[in-house]
């Protein structure tokens, strides 16, 4: 399973790669730069993904108690994370293209940076032998944390905003060629996130297993 | 400089790095699982 996820993934990827150099067109003013935008906004997808796959994990775990549950949380997490990073990281490339400025404290990127900062908290309040009331903790965590989901994704809508508008109620805002390729961008990265998840669900099975073992062996 | 190779690169990087941490984390993991197993059954014989 995980070994057809990642050649799925790898295949994604290359073909999102090629369409970005070769298909999609070059913006006008600001050239190949605003080709960063594919990248930007796959990974910011994914990572929303990820933490809507924790939130729905948390309320299970909370109702359900499943130990199952709780590594699914724990593993989409720590995902989200990574392609939040990479919008971090890819965001302020391009802003300084667009804006001149690497950095500005504008709602996006603020709420962004918060949305940043509470799994980081989340990560490191799982980190260490996972009790039960641990599990607990980061399951109520987990769900609160997502709030701020819907607030980075309406943000550029809610207030005053320099961050550009993509998707609008009346469809993309960008030429045909540039929509079909965001979206295998995008479908390749999901895929890429399916692999991750796969890896780190079993990944978290084992350090679960491990950690049973030596509590039954008395350290 | 252009923005474009930078942001790709650092995409790369990240990636990759990501990829090798899980990965290296899954071999050890399984390491010390048949370590930690191994020893649990020599203290039950």
């Amino acid at each position: 399973m995980r070994r057809i996820s990642g050649f799925l993934a790898i295949l994604g990827l290359l073909v999102a790669a090629l369409m970005v150099f070769f298909y999609a067109p070059i913006e006008k003013t600001m050239g190949i730069s605003q080709k960063i935008f594919y990248f930007h906004v796959s990974s910011a997808w994914v990572g929303f993904l990820a933490f809507f796959v924790t939130f729905v994990s948390s309320i299970v775990y909370l109702t359900k108690r499943t130990e199952g549950s709780d590594r699914l949380a724990a593993s989409s997490a720590e995902l989200g994370l990574v392609f939040t990073t990479i919008v971090l990281v890819t965001g302020p490339i391009w802003g300084k293209m667009a804006w001149g400025a690497w950095w500005t404290w504008d709602p996006r990127l603020t709420t962004t940076l918060i949305l940043w900062f509470m799994y980081a908290a989340y990560l490191v309040l799982r980190s260490g032998v996972a009790t039960e009331a641990r599990r607990v903790f980061s399951a109520v965590f987990g769900i609160i944390a997502f709030i701020d989901v819907p607030i980075v994704f309406m943000s550029i809508r809610w207030w005053r905003t320099i961050h550009p508008v993509v998707v609008r109620a009346s469809g993309f805002d960008m030429e045909p060629e540039m929509v079909v390729t965001l979206l295998v961008s995008v479908a390749a990265f999901t895929l890429l996130f399916v692999h991750y998840l796969l890896v780190k669900y079993d990944l978290e099975d084992l350090s679960s297993r491990l950690d049973e073992l030596q509590m039954k062996m008395g350290g | 400089m252009n923005y474009f190779a930078a942001a790709y690169t650092l995409l790369l990087v990240l990636l990759v790095a990501y990829t090798i941490y899980v990965r290296q984390k899954l071999v050890d993991l399984k390491k010390r699982l048949e370590l930690v197993e191994a020893i649990a059954k020599e203290k039950e014989l």
